[in-house]
């Protein structure tokens, strides 16, 4: 089933509804040995996935590709509410869980809807930075970087 | 806002092309030399540009690299959970099928 995407100048949405009870879907986002069998990027490995699920506890995780190349990230559990919402920050991290700086922090909120047996899934992403990012864009300043144009025209092309 | 001011996005342009001190910022503006100042201010504590650290000249710097890096990883980001959460659909439908199949009451 597809996933639609939805993008304002802050935010970031996916929702996409999946064939299976939210009850299901809950667990697999919430316990480490189904998370590393889906969560991460196209030919990365997750050797390290770490979940302390509770309020307040963090997931902590690396991704490693073929190269040996590796990325750390911690988010931290800000709220759950089993079977229907879970809400966490996330980070770029390095190998010694310090966060990178410079890279912006993203508040992640996951919605589970019970729809007549099915799953409606909603990941809602909110970027701190992205209302600087999004006013530069409008006064044509980042025509004197066109990598960055690049990069937005095609986020924005992509959702539209 | 830092960004909302018309001579502070002609600033931020003119440094687009590289470094320039203050003087050389104020040129092309009918306005003074503290006027200008007071733009850079706003904009050194917006994180958009740096001063030089040469008490005289104290060049202006555009600090472009943490927008950029914004920029890329939003589009990483996206990529990264378009993926996963296509991953997710084919992993709950292999763990649905195993557990029918686990507990021998397929139809």
């Amino acid at each position: 089933m597809s996933i639609a995407i939805e993008q304002s100048d802050t935010e970031l949405t996916f929702t996409q509804v999946l064939d299976a009870p939210r009850e299901l879907l809950f667990k697999v986002f919430s316990e480490s040995e189904h998370v590393k069998q889906w969560w991460g990027p196209e030919g990365w490995m997750m050797p390290v996935c770490t979940i302390d699920f509770q309020p307040g506890g963090t997931w902590l995780y690396c991704i490693r590709n073929a190269d040996g190349e590796e990325h750390w990230a911690k988010a931290v559990y800000r709220e759950i509410v089993l079977p229907e919402r879970i809400v966490f920050t996330d980070n770029m991290v390095d190998a010694g869980g310090s966060p990178i700086e410079g890279l912006p922090p993203k508040r992640v909120t996951v919605t589970f809807d019970d729809v007549a047996g099915k799953t409606r899934l909603r990941v809602h992403v909110q970027l701190e930075s992205a209302a600087d990012l999004k006013k530069l864009v409008d006064m044509g300043f980042a025509r004197h970087f066109p990598e960055t144009l690049q990069h937005l025209e095609q986020i924005l092309d992509s959702v539209k | 806002m830092a960004l909302a001011d018309p001579t502070r996005r002609r600033i931020l342009e003119m440094l687009s092309k590289g470094d320039a001190t203050v003087n050389e910022l104020a040129r092309p503006f009918s306005v003074t030399l503290p006027a200008i100042s007071k733009h850079l201010k706003v904009l050194e504590r917006a994180g958009l540009i740096s001063r030089g650290r040469n008490a005289q000249w104290r060049p202006c710097r555009l600090e472009a690299e943490a927008l950029k890096e914004g920029a890329d990883w939003m589009d990483q980001y996206r990529q990264l959970w378009e993926k996963s959460l296509s991953n997710l659909e084919s992993y709950v439908q292999k763990l649905q099928a195993q557990e029918r199949t686990g507990k021998g009451d397929e139809q």
